[in-house]
């Protein structure tokens, strides 16, 4: 998936349908702005990022254990032009293709106890808050970051659970959750459908929108319920309306997006191949290609990719097909260890797929560079440091974003450890996204209450 | 100055919560010093002098919220045994730690002793005006929350009062979107099912039943446009879906929408007719929507090519359902009603049989049956085809019609299992118990108690201290491959934890005397049988150990329902399918916290403060040999702050301490030296709404059975069953109709239908406001 965007543009061009497309990006301005976040669940424990030489520089007593949140040093110890690559886990940074060791950071030692950790702390680990209540990052940047796209955000996803939606992960505010679709068949229809479908099937679409929009106009005409009920009726007329504007802004679209497209369902091997229950890792890079996709067409410049997040008990073949929970269980297993490890590297090797996809395509609309240097990627765990966790540590993995301010210049950054003085929270990397994406106002993202030690951003990332 | 001017916002918009039960009067403070007066004046007071900083979420470091009068009333984080609203009086009071803090002016003296006169006079609310509007006017559904009302004020009829809950649609769930179109409330991981649906109720409805904000968004539309597609071609033809509609194959007028070149315009006409009556709106179409339909039909059939074939006929069909099925009657039930002279609405017949059969049955009345070789899951002329023709006749509305209707449906007996026709074929329905409950009413017993949880909950070493526990430490342990059955059922045809439950459930519900005793004490489980279950094998010769035994249950019946000891087991708070949904991840994990919320609050209908207002780190500390989980526990919420909520949650849930995380009889627990104990169960109960529950429990069995000849839980319950079957919470507007379902149930018996009846029969249920 590494078409030049460029190129495609021209070819658009040529074919008469770039008006509404290179129209989203120029809308823009001059700093397309992108935030992508991948979620894993379980726990990512400290030491798959650990570096060797933050290793030693952090000295103390580390050895073979996975979690040692005692022994970061007191102030934030920052290791510029780290190589990263030589942590357990984020090997693919630089292996795979164009190196990508010196467009990344590594942060370790923030905490966010006020998510409880355990299994999976929710909607709190993107809120930094309670889980289900408070608003999680990408909801608030998504209208911020919208611009001309057609969709303001897609969140994609894997789960155990035996649902095509699930909710437990994102959140528009408190007890508004937004769901993930974990089914990569049916995020493939709901996002491509209307590009796939060609004129007939897109005229059928708008048809059923008009008839439904009518329908619903005509019931308000002379709707008797009070104004929240009517309201009820008003959202779904908006929606539909959405759906209707985007059908035509989609469809303008098409001829440009298309050839970005992974392949179909029935014939994309990730699928036909996952087994049942299918290998989370397998539907996770299926929806990888979705939203690696809908990045470089330019349908959203927000993406959440939750591996398990909402549902962690996946399976994957890498081991024998053993559920991520009992993986866990036997973690003192050395292969099983490895087989956690193994996953890690799975996910960092997506990402890192995607920040070349990123990164093999200019960026437009005069902003210069590529896309990856205006695209934010967030790698990071839904409960904190371990399976159950005590959310006093949460791994975090930057690529990209390099025009948007962010070091992410190879350097690998240990915070001091909860409970000192100096410790700083996961909210502090959102604000730091925060700025880096535009927001230069947030400073104090999550409600932690008294819990919160400092706001705005962190100096060692911006 | 007005409650509703100054706290909801003006210009017609509505959006606060500060009022407490919402809407707002006209009372004027300081005019006259009535209750509900005082009421709107502290209102005022916090949204001047607190909300600033206590809204939701609280902000510069308050540690609660406080933006309503619900918000005073709650149990203080600080002060165990106050209220927030005592606690705002000192603070208001205190110099050296003034509220509001600098720069802020601090609390004054008449600002406290407002607030002392309205705790005094019992935290009332501030007057409402009925919720209700007919004009689009600014009304906002405030939730109140309903376990602070007093219960006795919900069980006070004051002679006259009416129910004044508003006028409403009622997005369909997706449980009942299901059962309309015939599908499977069950899945695999292959394939799409109409359960895919995304209408599932937002996570804070309490209810599957409620709609309180529910609408459809973008991507639920997107989302649900194949899983329609794949209904509409149900209704291209008898042959041409997935799931076969008799009607389509007797109903001859039907034919000539699939077998003529161009259908007639009557054809097209009766076609839609059909269509939205029997399989998108359970009512008859008012003119204008059959009229859009037939348009969009003809619409739809001029763009067919000539050369189409059959294939194309039923794209055209299945574009036609399609749009039948995005309208507004098919997303939304209405009870909306018509007005009367009494300034009331009246709920029209189609709307009470469609609420009537949402509720029992938890689909929509008439609802074409689907086959399945050899059965059909209804009488030819539909689902509730009786409810629908007393839509007809008019006969809904006459008591004794619905009464004998509430009772048909309610419940019975029947071998064949034929109720889960839709669900499961014969191999697994003749290995169920013989006792079956409506769709809806079964939904009831499942979210109310909440068990349906436990295949969702990860119990590491489920049989950990039990009896079982041999300390084998393998993964493919006999203990845990027949835990994972009683999961996923995925070996033989025997029945899962929760199916066992739904049947000693119905089991105590159907004979409809003295129900909530005997659901609280009835010793009757139904177990599934250890040998010829279809698959003989450790995950299904063991799965009675959550019970507490391993003895050979053969295929019959008399032998799955078991009579558990009596010191072991006493109704459904010691079913493991409920122990486990309660439960934690770990034998040792506080797992006396989620069962003691779950019997304060839905036994006892009492307060607990929700995780989102506490803004402090919640956690037990690291397992130890010598902490069991009872010591965990007390370690991590012994402290002051703590017990103002966990002494609500802590003494209801230690007596359970004798079973472990997932339900099974623990034979042992942690010692303080490292070594084993007994298990303790004990616990000492205060402070109780009914003073009856007030002093020592021995174990979970003697809380049940206590729990069960309360008067207190009793009327809980009858709240409970109110807010399912209503789809709201309950308000003193309700009282006589709760009071009217208690008389019925205890006058019969102790009989549920009788109380459901007495609801479904009641202004509440019939009328709303205007």
């Amino acid at each position: 998936m590494t078409l030049s965007r460029r190129a495609l543009l021209r070819a658009a061009a040529a074919g008469g349908v770039l008006a509404p497309f290179y129209g989203s990006v120029l809308a823009q301005g001059a700093t397309p702005r992108r935030l992508v976040i991948v979620v894993e669940c379980n726990g990512i424990y400290p030491s798959t990022f650990l570096s060797a030489g933050l290793r030693t520089a952090i000295g103390g007593n580390i050895g073979q254990r996975r979690i040692f949140v005692d022994v970061y040093p007191s102030m934030p110890l920052s290791r510029a032009g780290d190589d990263v690559s030589t942590a357990p886990c984020l090997a693919p940074l630089a292996n795979g293709g164009a190196s990508l060791v010196n467009r990344s950071a590594v942060v370790l030692g923030l905490s966010s106890t006020i998510t409880g950790g355990g299994h999976s702390s929710g909607t709190g680990a993107l809120s930094c808050a309670v889980n289900g209540s408070a608003a999680t990052f990408d909801a608030v940047m998504a209208p911020k970051l919208k611009g001309a796209a057609p969709f303001d955000c897609i969140r994609l996803g894997t789960s155990s659970s035996l649902t095509p939606i699930v909710y437990e992960t994102c959140s528009y505010g408190a007890k508004k959750p937004a769901g993930i679709l974990v089914n990569p068949a049916l995020a493939y229809d709901t996002l491509f459908g209307s590009l796939l479908g060609g004129a007939g099937a897109g005229q059928e679409r708008s048809m059923l929108f008009d008839f439904a929009r009518d329908d619903v106009r005509a019931a308000l005409a002379t709707f008797r319920g009070n104004s929240n009920e009517r309201m009820k009726l008003e959202r779904y007329l908006g929606s539909l309306e959405a759906l209707r504007t985007r059908e035509g802004q989609l469809r303008g679209m098409a001829a440009a997006v298309r050839p970005l497209l992974p392949p179909a369902p029935s014939s994309n091997p990730l699928l036909t191949t996952a087994g049942s229950p299918p290998d989370s890792l397998k539907w996770l890079e299926a929806q990888f290609e979705i939203a690696t996709s809908a990045l470089l067409g330019g349908l959203t410049n927000v993406v959440v990719l939750a591996s398990g997040s909402s549902g962690f008990d996946v399976r994957y073949t890498l081991n024998g097909g053993i559920g991520r929970h009992d993986l866990q269980h036997g973690i003192d297993t050395a292969a099983n260890w490895v087989a956690i490890q193994a996953v890690t590297t799975k996910h960092v090797e997506l990402v890192a797929k995607l920040a070349r996809s990123l990164l093999a395509t200019p960026e437009v609309g005069g902003a210069g560079g590529t896309m990856l240097d205006h695209t934010a990627i967030l790698l990071m765990s839904d409960n904190g440091e371990q399976h159950h966790s005590e959310a006093r540590d949460w791994p975090s993995l930057l690529v990209g974003g390099d025009a948007l301010g962010l070091k992410t210049d190879g350097r690998s950054v240990a915070f001091p450890g909860d409970g000192r003085a100096n410790n700083r929270q996961v909210s502090n990397l959102f604000n730091t996204l925060g700025h880096a994406l535009g927001d230069t106002s947030m400073n104090t993202f999550g409600s932690e209450g008294q819990a919160r030690i400092a706001p705005g951003p962190l100096s060692e990332l911006l | 100055m007005a409650c509703e001017g100054t706290l909801i916002g003006s210009g017609g918009t509505g959006g606060g919560s500060i009022g407490g039960t919402g809407g707002g009067a006209s009372s004027e403070p300081g005019d006259g010093g009535d209750t509900s007066s005082s009421a709107c004046r502290v209102v005022s007071l916090l949204q001047s002098r607190c909300i600033s900083c206590h809204t939701n979420p609280p902000m510069n470091a308050a540690p609660m919220v406080l933006d309503s009068l619900d918000a005073l009333r709650a149990p203080s984080l600080k002060v165990s045994g106050e209220t927030n609203a005592q606690r705002s009086i000192v603070r208001l009071r205190d110099a050296a730690a003034p509220m509001p803090p600098p720069p802020e002016r601090p609390g004054t003296g008449d600002e406290a002793a407002l607030l002392e006169t309205w705790v005094q006079a019992g935290m009332p609310d501030c007057a409402s005006p009925p919720d209700g509007g007919t004009d689009g006017g600014a009304v906002t559904p405030v939730l109140e929350e309903p376990n602070l009302i007093p219960q006795g004020e919900l069980f006070t009829c004051t002679p006259g009062t009416k129910s004044n809950a508003p006028t409403r649609v009622r997005r369909l769930n997706r449980w009942s979107w299901t059962r309309n179109v015939g599908g499977p409330v069950t899945r695999s991981w292959t394939g799409f099912s109409f359960f895919d649906n995304p209408f599932d109720p937002s996570a804070f409805e309490p209810y599957g039943t409620y709609a309180t904000d529910e609408s459809v968004d973008e991507s639920m539309i997107e989302i649900t446009l194949p899983i329609v597609q794949a209904y509409g071609e149900t209704w291209a033809g008898p042959y041409t879906g997935g799931n076969r509609l008799e009607l389509l194959r007797l109903d001859t007028t039907l034919r000539c929408m699939w077998q003529d070149d161009a259908p007639s315009q009557a054809c097209i006409r009766n076609y839609g007719r059909v269509l939205l009556e029997r399989g998108v709106l359970y009512r008859p179409p008012r003119a204008d929507e059959l009229d859009r339909l037939v348009t969009f039909a003809n619409a739809v059939l001029a763009q067919e090519s000539a050369d189409a074939g059959q294939d194309g006929r039923t794209h055209s069909l299945v574009r036609i359902v399609t749009a039948a099925m995005m309208t507004t009657g098919a997303l939304f039930r209405e009870e909306l009603g018509a007005p009367t002279d009494a300034g009331r609405v009246q709920l029209a017949d189609w709307e009470l049989a469609g609420q009537l059969t949402y509720a029992i049955g938890a689909r929509g009345p008439g609802a074409v049956p689907t086959w399945r070789f050899p059965n059909f899951s209804a009488p030819i002329d539909g689902h509730y085809a009786d409810v629908a023709g007393a839509a007809r006749d008019g006969g809904i509305r006459q008591a004794a019609v619905v009464d004998a209707l509430v009772r048909r449906h309610f419940g019975g007996t029947d071998a064949m299992r034929l109720d889960l026709l839709q669900d499961f074929g014969d191999g697994d329905r003749l290995r169920r118990g013989e006792y079956w409950l409506g769709d809806g009413v079964l939904t009831f017993f499942r979210e109310w108690l909440g068990y349906t949880r436990v295949d969702s909950i990860f119990k590491e070493r489920p049989e950990g201290t039990s009896r079982f526990d041999d300390g084998d430490p393998s993964g493919y342990r006999a203990q845990l491959s027949a835990w994972g059955n009683l999961m996923d059922g995925y070996y033989g045809e025997e029945s899962t934890l929760i199916q066992q439950m739904d049947d000693m459930v119905a089991r105590a519900v159907v004979p409809d005397t003295q129900v909530l005793r005997t659901l609280l004490t009835t010793r009757t489980f139904f177990l599934a049988a250890t040998q010829n279950s279809g698959f003989d094998g450790n995950a299904t010769r063991y799965t009675g150990q959550p019970y507490g035994t391993d003895a050979v249950i053969s295929n019959t019946n008399a032998e799955r329902w078991r009579t558990l000891p009596m010191s072991e087991r006493a109704g459904v708070l010691t079913h493991p399918a409920w122990l486990a949904s309660h439960g934690g991840n770990f034998e040792d994990d506080p797992s006396a916290v989620h069962r003691g919320k779950w019997v304060r609050e839905m036994l006892l209908c009492g307060y607990v403060p929700p995780l989102s207002q506490v803004r402090v780190v919640a956690q037990v500390g690291p397992h130890a040999a010598d902490k069991n989980a009872r010591r965990r526990l007390e370690d991590a919420t012994g402290k002051a702050e703590c017990q103002g909520c966990h002494g609500l949650m802590n003494p209801l849930g230690l007596p359970f301490e004798t079973y472990n995380h997932a339900g099974y009889l623990r034979e042992r627990d942690h010692a303080v030296d490292g070594g084993w104990a007994m298990p303790d169960g004990t616990s000492s109960l205060a402070g109780m709404p009914d003073p009856t529950l007030n002093g020592p429990v021995r174990d979970a069995v003697e809380l049940s059975e206590k729990l069960s000849v309360s008067p207190h839980v009793k009327r809980c319950f009858l709240r409970h069953t109110f807010r399912y079957f209503m789809g709201r919470n309950e308000n003193r507007s309700d009282a006589c109709t709760l009071a009217a379902m208690e008389q019925a149930y205890d006058s019969n018996g102790g009989s549920f239908k009788a109380a459901l009846s007495a609801l479904m029969t009641s202004e509440t249920w019939t009328e709303r406001t205007q």
